[in-house]
């Protein structure tokens, strides 16, 4: 039974969908079927691709930043007590802050283009940050103690030691952002009503009434952030400390 | 000579160490054997420059090479064996015979077959070989150990005492070791310094 559950589960949902979809009006809520349609008219289109491929810039863009610039941060506030606390009130500004604040600023501030990236950014950034400073904080004082005695010059200690002790916490913090970078970066797309890109395309249907179209947008949206989670994770897995740590 | 001078230490409102003096000899093992928890341990962290925060003088350490073995083996579980020792020998040995002097001290303590594997796989007896090659395969003037035989088995306590025997008696250089086993002093030493907690003090040297 449980090797099956995989298709039962969520046949029924579709089942309790379908059941929904037949007693509320299509406006509402389009039927499994409708949605059906629109996507397979979508997948028909090649503009849908270049949409899509182009969000997905945009969301990775904005990852590569939150990244670089989570762990070069995070490292150094795990070093420099006085420079954590000199970031903690912009991180509790950022944590505390709605997005759309950040969408309607960014708009203010920069190229339309630029927001979703730079939301999305903004949204994985402290994540990955507070993901570095725990790894920081967990590495082993004895090997750190180890390093000290024997003069290991720092840079390898960041490399060697520090880097592969704090992998884990890393690549965790990079999963956790990968649905955050999708969410804030289509909701950016959304409010900056920004041309080729599926939030656009959310909008679209928004105005038009086109509640299939919207669906259709969504199921792609979850369909890709399944995507690239489960291909970082098969690069993860296969990452040699990241091995090292599993078998320890 | 290296010599602790006046050398007082508190953990928050207990002091350790109250003008606190002790010398050791160079090219000499002294073992410095206590009680647990007398502060034996915290002499070494402090020659070593582990623990600097003391106040009191320590003379003649610091123009000397340290090596230090670990109550635990202390290696890069991520690193093979071979890139453990590399870790910490690759600034202190030309490149050209770094590979060749740690295949010289694997062979030492017998692991030279074992140089590719990760620490996980070795068993706690090869893990603290590996330590003792690491301490070995340093250039080093000082050798410091805490009690690296700690939590072995009595035979394989034997096996490895007997290496760092052999290891010592060609090494020649000064050793300094903590251990509260009375055997392990009187096998290793030529001098033993016998300490006594709260705050620490000599009780008396053979």
């Amino acid at each position: 039974m449980k090797k099956y559950e995989k298709i039962i589960i969520p046949l029924l949902w579709i089942g309790v969908w379908t059941l929904i979809s037949q007693r509320v009006s299509g406006f509402y809520l389009p039927s499994p079927y409708e949605t059906g349609n629109t996507l397979i008219a979508l997948f028909i289109t090649k503009e849908t691709y270049v949409i899509i491929g182009l969000s997905l810039l945009r969301v990775l863009i904005g990852l590569f930043f939150a990244i670089v610039l989570g762990v070069s941060t995070g490292i150094m506030a795990g070093v420099f007590n006085g420079f954590y606390r000199f970031l903690q009130p912009v991180l509790v500004a950022i944590k505390s802050t709605p997005v759309v604040s950040f969408i309607v600023l960014a708009l203010i501030y920069m190229k339309s283009s630029y927001v979703p990236s730079f939301c999305g950014a903004l949204l994985c950034y402290p994540v990955i940050y507070y993901n570095v400073i725990e790894g920081y904080r967990t590495v082993d004082t004895q090997l750190i103690n180890m390093s000290k005695v024997y003069h290991v010059p720092m840079k390898r200690q960041l490399m060697k030691l520090y880097l592969p002790s704090m992998a884990p916490y890393i690549f965790a913090g990079v999963l956790t952002s990968i649905g955050i970078a999708w969410k804030g970066t289509i909701a950016a797309e959304v409010i900056s009503v920004l041309n080729h890109s599926i939030g656009y395309e959310i909008y679209n249907g928004k105005i038009y009434l086109d509640t299939a179209a919207v669906f259709a947008w969504t199921i792609i949206i979850i369909a890709c952030s399944l995507t690239i989670e489960k291909s970082t994770k098969h690069i993860i897995a296969k990452n040699k400390y990241y091995e090292r740590f599993k078998v320890i | 000579m290296i010599e602790l001078r006046n050398v007082t230490k508190a953990f928050d409102e207990m002091v350790i160490m109250d003008h606190f003096h002790l010398t050791f000899n160079m090219q000499e093992v002294t073992c410095l054997l206590g009680p647990s928890g007398c502060g034996k341990s915290t002499i070494l962290k402090m020659l070593s420059g582990i623990d600097a925060d003391f106040t009191g003088e320590i003379i003649g350490i610091q123009d000397k090479r340290i090596s230090f073995v670990f109550q635990e083996s202390r290696l890069l579980p991520w690193l093979t064996v071979r890139d453990n020792l590399k870790y910490v020998l690759e600034d202190h040995v030309p490149e050209k015979y770094l590979q060749a002097r740690i295949d010289y001290f694997l062979n030492k303590v017998e692991l030279a077959e074992c140089k590719d594997e990760y620490p996980n796989t070795l068993s706690g007896g090869m893990k603290q070989r590996v330590s003792l090659a690491r301490a070995f395969a340093m250039p080093h003037d000082v050798l410091l150990l805490d009690e690296p035989f700690q939590g072995l088995d009595s035979e394989l306590k034997n096996q490895l005492m007997a290496l760092l025997e052999r290891l010592i008696e060609e090494d020649k250089k000064t050793v300094i070791m903590v251990t509260h086993d009375v055997t392990e002093a009187m096998r290793l030493a030529n001098r033993t310094v016998y300490l006594s907690g709260s705050p620490l003090q000599i009780e008396r040297e053979a």
